[in-house]
């Protein structure tokens, strides 16, 4: 059977790294990347919340400077939450998303990471930005050039 | 010819003679006694014994225990050479008890400092172990630590690093460079939103 994207192993690297098993969490510290099937985050720090014995990732924290990759999008902010249940990754902190050309910000962006959606929605008076790039008249520069 | 003994030279030559015959007595008395070697004592070493076990209690409570299935105790540095060593750390709260197992060990008590090396591997009772080549005990801060390449796996997840900070009874572990980890994710636990 094939593995849900987000049943596939989860690869994290950083410089550092801090465990508390009483607590649940271990947390890794500079220059953190994580990958899981075509999904990367890039931070400055990330915590992963596990329970039961065997450990199993219930959420992920990612902090400074987080980067959100999969496929031709690309997500930043200062603050991500993703929790595995819902496959829903929040990011906050001046978030944008970048879609190939196409670029949307607001106060907090969604991103399904199961079903490549996202929702950007902005807060009291803040307005949700966008700017996209209609294909055809794209694709006719590039052949005129 | 004047009195050319008197009194006072008499005494200053008792003097002499009495601390003379002080000094001949000390120096016998304490000479090195030669430990009566309990069995062929290995190289360099000036006890050798069999099943050691020690515990480390603090009003009454025990904090560490160390067996090892022989040792060679040098009594001039007060270290002792451990071989097959089996170390029991006791957590506070629910931390449980941390096992480890070693080929050799030095166990030094003045300093309160144990090394053990060669396949160094413990277990927690909460699932999760680690192996190492070498590793440092510091009884005073209960602080088990490495500076060599150290393996970690508990459950899902494994992690391999370099360098490793552990403290006994909090059970907070801190790796200090070059991590490298991955986390198994076992679908059948997933529920979906």
């Amino acid at each position: 059977a094939s593995v849900a994207p987000g049943d596939a192993p989860l690869e994290i690297t950083s410089r550092q790294l801090e465990a508390d098993d009483a607590a649940g969490t271990v947390t890794f510290i500079g220059d953190v990347e994580a990958r899981q099937a075509d999904l990367v985050i890039h931070a400055g720090r990330l915590t992963v919340y596990y329970r039961g014995e065997a450990r199993q990732v219930e959420r992920i924290e990612a902090e400074q400077d987080v980067r959100v990759i999969q496929g031709q999008r690309v997500a930043t902010g200062q603050h991500a939450l993703y929790q595995r249940s819902s496959g829903k990754l929040v990011l906050t902190g001046n978030p944008r998303i970048n879609d190939g050309a196409d670029q949307v910000s607001g106060d907090k962006i969604t991103v399904y990471l199961n079903d490549k959606r996202s929702v950007v929605d902005s807060r009291g008076e803040g307005r949700v930005k966008a700017t996209f790039h209609p294909r055809g008249k794209q694709s006719d520069a590039d052949a005129a050039r | 010819m004047k009195q050319f003994f008197s009194a006072r030279h008499l005494l200053v030559v008792a003097i002499l003679v009495l601390s003379g015959m002080l000094v001949l007595v000390i120096s016998r008395r304490y000479t090195r006694i030669e430990p009566v070697a309990v069995d062929v004592p290995a190289a360099g070493a000036d006890l050798s014994l069999a099943k050691i076990d020690y515990t480390e209690t603090r009003g009454g409570k025990a904090f560490w225990r160390l067996r090892a299935d022989r040792a060679s105790y040098d009594l001039e540095t007060g270290r002792s050479r451990l071989h097959n060593v089996h170390l029991r750390f006791f957590g506070a709260g629910e931390s449980g008890v941390l096992t480890l197992d070693a080929r050799r060990g030095v166990w030094d008590e003045k300093a309160g400092e144990l090394v053990v090396s060669g396949n160094v591997v413990a277990r927690s009772e909460r699932g999760y172990e680690f192996s190492t080549d070498r590793l440092h005990y510091r009884q005073a801060e209960r602080l088990l630590w490495t500076d060599q390449p150290v393996r970690l796996s508990s459950g899902q997840f494994e992690v391999e690093a370099t360098g490793m900070r552990l403290l006994v009874d909090q059970r907070r572990l801190k790796l200090l460079a070059n991590v490298r980890s991955k986390w198994l994710i076992r679908p059948d636990d997933e529920e979906k939103g």
